[in-house]
């Protein structure tokens, strides 16, 4: 360095009173990461940013920065960052430059080569170009992103936040605050390509066949500024599932899926109650747990042998040096599954021999807990450490197995994370459930005060009167003429996004649906007889000709066959049950039981307007024999819209059902239709029932008539049932053939659009 | 007439899975139109070929189809040199000369097409052919057999409730592993082993009934991925061509079923 130079930086750093920021140990630091001549570059660059008027704390974060990036890519890499600073600083001024200084440490943590760290730096350059307002707030998560995105992804994912927000700096920076939904979604999509969605089914499917077990799942979603879910978990009937597996792409993530969910219905089919705390300690309650892991994979292995393979694709362990305790639990996993496995480790050695020993025993849980209670106390006299806070339990396919172990109310360290996870994952499904906000806003109990603000034209609570029905009384054995009065009430439309969100989600049912009415339309063709033209000779008419012709008749010139595609000549008429029952939620879940028949219409709507099957939607419910009410979604002549939509996801549940009148409107509706075959569709949790009626056995044979009476006209009655109380009641009335339940309602969307086709084709 | 050509010569291997066979005996005593109901391939056609020669009768099957007229039951009339013959359907062959008559899959058949039975299930055991103007009398060796497959669900297509309620019914299901292991091996000549493979295959997908599938392997499918597995095909490729693929065409659940066939190998 030649004196001069330095004399010059000298003078320049007195001149500017700023040297005091650049503390004495980084001035080492510098200087021994980069050359002389590289030393007097990077000075010539901060002569550059000083002269630009940097605040004081962002001289020391650069200069601390270009020390990290030197130290980690070489001093190339310690040089570049003054040039993308000036290039950050032009387009989105001081803050963000000065943001950048600091958040360069994160990515000297996350990116592993010196062209990912060139690569970030020109991203940060493009996105100060497209983004300026956002560079700040990126940087503070830039710890968290770079930890799921290399630096090929991060570039992308930039890049998607600009194009999706375009020209709206509000809303770019929602998306880089990871305020916005998709900016979490779209990295976790870019760390891997598979997200748990597309696998469900399937892999839902697969323990379905292997032990008929069918366990809700959920799905454990990112929620930013908290740890991405890295394991599974169950707690009973339901399973929880991290959205993606970082790291995991392509087929390899597929099957990643199917061996965790594999694994957890081995839990399911061999494992017992929940194991106590007792006075265990942390190591031996994440060695119980692991023997109890290899306890029911090797009794699924029995029944199943193909499952090795699968298990064992993620069993990557190998011998070596034992350091910490989570190492050597990752070998002895292996080792209790991998009878190829070798590993002379005394403590694994003694393990295998344990449980392989107990054979005769495994399927008694008592022993994971004996062997895993043994272990840990080995452990523990070794000294080996074992840090419960930072366990994860391997391999990755594995579930947290915080459901083997009773429910404490101050989890232990290890359990935290997996608490933390399951109860996130419920904050998510709260804030997913569909229910629109404005039903308990404008539902009938609790009006709203301001009653003249309201949008509808026509006031809620004023139907009017569309027809009278009679009703049948069993007790009489006759029917009471003109008994109930129909009303018609305005549906109320929810707001546009209430709408569309009804379809949302379900993309993948939507694939399915259009592809099955693509195949059922294209349904097969059928001989039509006795026409003029064709592709075959008629040999009934030719026949019936010959014989005219012998008789001194005048024949009937039609002699061919000709193929015609079967047409559908359907109509129907939906009926959904509004009640104040369908209100209910379903099981466990958030969800209620309108909110899943609203989205099961909708998709049953998109498989008829496929079809093009002529339909009708109409909510039903009723405040006595002179209130039944009809709230019209779609009439046979509109057009399935956004409209028809937004009427649909308006439908609040209130008041009780009285079915049978329902019935006899729905069958008068569709009595005019000119379709050969004529249908009522009702969508229904339970069995009729009103205020005015006492006796429940009334309405139900009501109900039971009108379906006969609609029978009788040709009209076909199907009823799918949402809830399995009243099954038997609701059997009467639709008959054995005119009833399916649903066993899991929630499941009702995906499946209502495949049953309606299977009943109707 | 003679209707050898429908006899059937060779006891037919069937494995009895419950009172079947007796219960058929009665009824065939008192000449009861009996309807067996059961998936397809569990063994109905099998059961129906084994006591028609059981009984000594001859047996005349048909495979009931949605395009399938009276006419093609009943009979028509049909040119030759001399004008115009008469042709007894297939179902009138029986009734004339004391047949058993198989309608395999009725539901198939459209219900204009079907109420031609209807006579033939009670007392009157006649069967007008109107275009011939004749009231056939059925033969004392008459009687009708009806297949009936109650997990095809459509409010369309369904027996009447009338005509169901004249036949008697005898319940098949999948035999249990013991048995399907039994009629695997005899049927496809493979080992125990190998029988006892397919049967807990099959046994999976039967899980997925209800639940993606409308309805698991049969035991003709285990037994067609059998005869594949003799001729030296790989379980899981002989599986996936014999059950998968028919099975369904929904990829899921393909895929699940055939990672279940993995699991099991
Ligand atoms: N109880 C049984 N005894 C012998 N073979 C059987 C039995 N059940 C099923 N099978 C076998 O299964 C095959 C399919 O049965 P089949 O009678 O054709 O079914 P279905 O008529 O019910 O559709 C038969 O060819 C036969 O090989
Ligand atoms: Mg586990």
């Amino acid at each position: 360095m030649s004196d001069g130079k330095h004399g010059h930086l000298q003078d320049l750093l007195a001149e500017a009173n700023r040297a005091s920021v650049i503390d004495a140990a980084t001035w080492a630091a510098l200087k021994r990461v980069f050359s002389q001549r590289e030393f007097g570059q990077w000075t010539d660059g901060l002569a550059r940013l000083l002269a630009r008027k940097i605040g004081y704390s962002a001289i020391l974060d650069f200069a601390r920065a270009s020390v990290q990036a030197a130290r980690r890519y070489g001093p190339a890499a310690g040089l570049r960052l003054e040039a993308s600073a000036r290039a950050v600083q032009d387009k989105a001024g001081e803050r963000a430059a000065a943001a950048m200084f600091a958040a360069t440490a994160h990515a000297c943590r996350h990116l592993a080569e010196a062209e990912d760290f060139a690569a970030w730096l020109a991203t940060m350059e493009e996105l100060a170009e497209g983004a300026p307002e956002s560079v700040a707030v990126l940087c503070d998560h830039l710890g968290y992103v770079l930890q799921r995105l290399d630096a090929r992804e991060f570039h992308s994912w930039v890049h998607a936040g600009i194009r999706g927000a375009g020209r709206d700096p509000a809303a770019r920076l929602e998306y880089f605050d990871l305020k916005d939904q998709s900016a979490i979604r779209a990295f976790e999509q870019a760390s891997s390509d598979v997200l748990f969605s597309a696998v469900q089914a399937r892999a839902a499917a697969l323990v379905g066949a292997l032990w008929r077990f069918h366990p809700i799942m959920r799905t454990l979603a990112v929620t930013p500024g908290r740890p991405a879910p890295r394991r599974s978990a169950f707690d009973g009937a339901v399973l929880w599932v991290p959205e993606a597996y970082a790291g995991r792409h392509g087929s390899d993530a597929v099957l990643h899926y199917k061996a965790a969910i594999a694994h957890i219905g081995a839990h399911a089919a061999y494992g017992g109650g929940r194991f106590p705390r007792g006075k265990l300690k942390p190591i031996q309650i994440a060695l119980v747990s692991l023997i109890e892991d290899a306890r029911v994979e090797n009794l699924a292995i029995a029944d199943y042998p193909g499952l090795r393979r699968l298990w064992l694709r993620y069993h990557t362990a190998q011998p070596g040096k034992a350091l910490a305790a989570e190492l050597l639990m990752l070998r002895l996993s292996r080792a209790l599954v991998d009878p190829d496995y070798l590993d002379d480790d005394p403590w694994i050695t003694k393990a295998r021999a344990m449980f392989f020993d107990s054979r005769d025993n495994w399927t008694d849980p008592e022993i994971s807990r004996t062997i895993g209670g043994l272990l840990g106390n080995d452990l523990g006299q070794m000294r080996i450490q074992f840090n419960a806070k930072t366990y994860v339990v391997e391999p990755s396919y594995r579930d947290d197995n915080s459901g083997l172990w009773e429910i404490d109310d101050e989890p232990p360290p290890a359990e935290s994370e997996a608490a933390d996870v399951m109860l996130n994952a419920a904050q998510i499904e709260q804030k997913e459930s569909d229910e629109p906000k404005s039903r308990h806003e404008t539902s009938p109990e609790a009006p709203p005060a301001n009653v003249a603000s309201r949008a509808s034209p026509l006031p809620e609570d004023e139907g009017f009167p569309i027809a009278r029905h009679p009703e049948w009384d069993y007790r009489h054995g006759g029917l009471r003429p003109e008994w109930t009065t129909l009303n018609e009430y305005n549906a109320r439309p929810a707001p546009a996004a209430a709408g569309s969100a009804l379809l949302q989600r379900h993309e993948a049912a939507l694939v399915k649906i259009r592809n099955l009415v693509k195949s059922a339309k294209i349904s097969r063709p059928q001989w039509r007889s006795r026409q003029m033209q064709g592709e075959r000779l008629d040999l009934d008419a030719c026949i019936r000709t010959a014989i005219d012709i012998e008789r001194g008749g005048s024949p009937d010139p039609r002699h061919y066959q000709t193929r015609v595609l079967k047409n559908r000549d359907l109509s129907v008429f939906v009926l959904l049950d509004i009640s104040e029952s369908t209100r209910d939620r379903i099981g466990r879940t958030n969800r209620t039981i309108i909110s899943v028949a609203r989205t099961a219409t909708a998709l049953l709507a998109e498989a008829m307007a496929g079809l093009g099957d002529p339909f009708a939607i109409c909510g039903f419910c009723s405040d006595g024999k002179d209130d039944v009410r009809f709230y019209r979604v779609k009439d046979f002549v509109e057009s399935f819209d956004a409209s028809a939509l937004q009427r649909l996801a308006g439908l609040r549940g209130h008041l009780s059902t009285r079915l049978g009148a329902a019935l006899r409107q729905a069958g008068a509706e569709l009595s005019p239709q000119r379709t050969h075959r004529r249908l009522v569709l009702v969508i229904s949790d339970g069995e009729p029932s009103d205020i005015d009626v006492a006796d429940s056995d009334y309405l139900t044979e009501d109900a039971r008539h009108a379906v006969r009476s609609l029978a009788h006209q040709g009209i076909d009655v199907l009823c799918i049932g949402l809830q399995s109380e009243d099954d038997a009641a609701m059997r009467r009335v639709f008959g054995r053939r005119g009833f399916v339940l649903i066993d899991r309602a929630e499941a009702l969307a995906e499946k209502l659009p495949f049953i309606y086709l299977r009943m109707t084709t | 007439m003679d209707l050898t050509h429908y006899r059937i010569a060779e006891e037919p291997f069937y494995k009895p899975l419950h009172n079947e066979v007796p219960m058929f005996e009665a009824a065939y005593a008192s000449r009861m139109p009996v309807m067996l109901k059961g998936p397809t391939g569990c063994g109905k056609t099998r059961f129906i070929e084994y006591m028609a020669w059981r009984l000594g009768r001859p047996l005349i099957t048909i495979a009931c189809h949605e395009d399938m007229t009276a006419s093609d039951l009943v009979g028509r009339y049909l040119l030759d040199a001399d004008g115009t013959v008469w042709h007894d359907g297939p179902l009138t062959l029986a009734v004339r000369y004391g047949a058993i008559c198989y309608l395999d899959e009725v539901v198939e058949a459209r219900q204009d097409t079907t109420v031609v039975i209807h006579p033939l299930t009670d007392e009157r055991r006649t069967l007008p052919l109107e275009k011939r103007n004749e009231l056939v009398a059925a033969h004392p060796d008459f009687q009708l057999v009806i297949s009936y497959n109650p997990g095809y669900q459509s409010v369309i297509k369904d027996l009447k409730e009338s005509t169901k309620q004249r036949f008697i019914a005898l319940d098949f299901s999948y035999p249990n592993a013991v048995e399907e292991s039994q009629i695997i091996q005899s049927e496809a000549g493979v080992s125990g082993e190998i029988a006892d493979l397919l049967v807990k295959i099959g046994a999976r997908s039967r899980n997925l009934k209800g639940h993606g599938l409308d309805e698991g392997a049969s035991t003709r499918m285990l037994i067609q991925a059998g005869r594949l597995i003799g001729h030296d095909m790989p379980v899981n490729e002989a599986c996936q061509a014999a059950l998968v693929v028919p099975i369904t065409d929904d990829p899921d659940m393909r895929d699940a079923l055939s990672e279940s066939i993995n699991a099991c190998v």
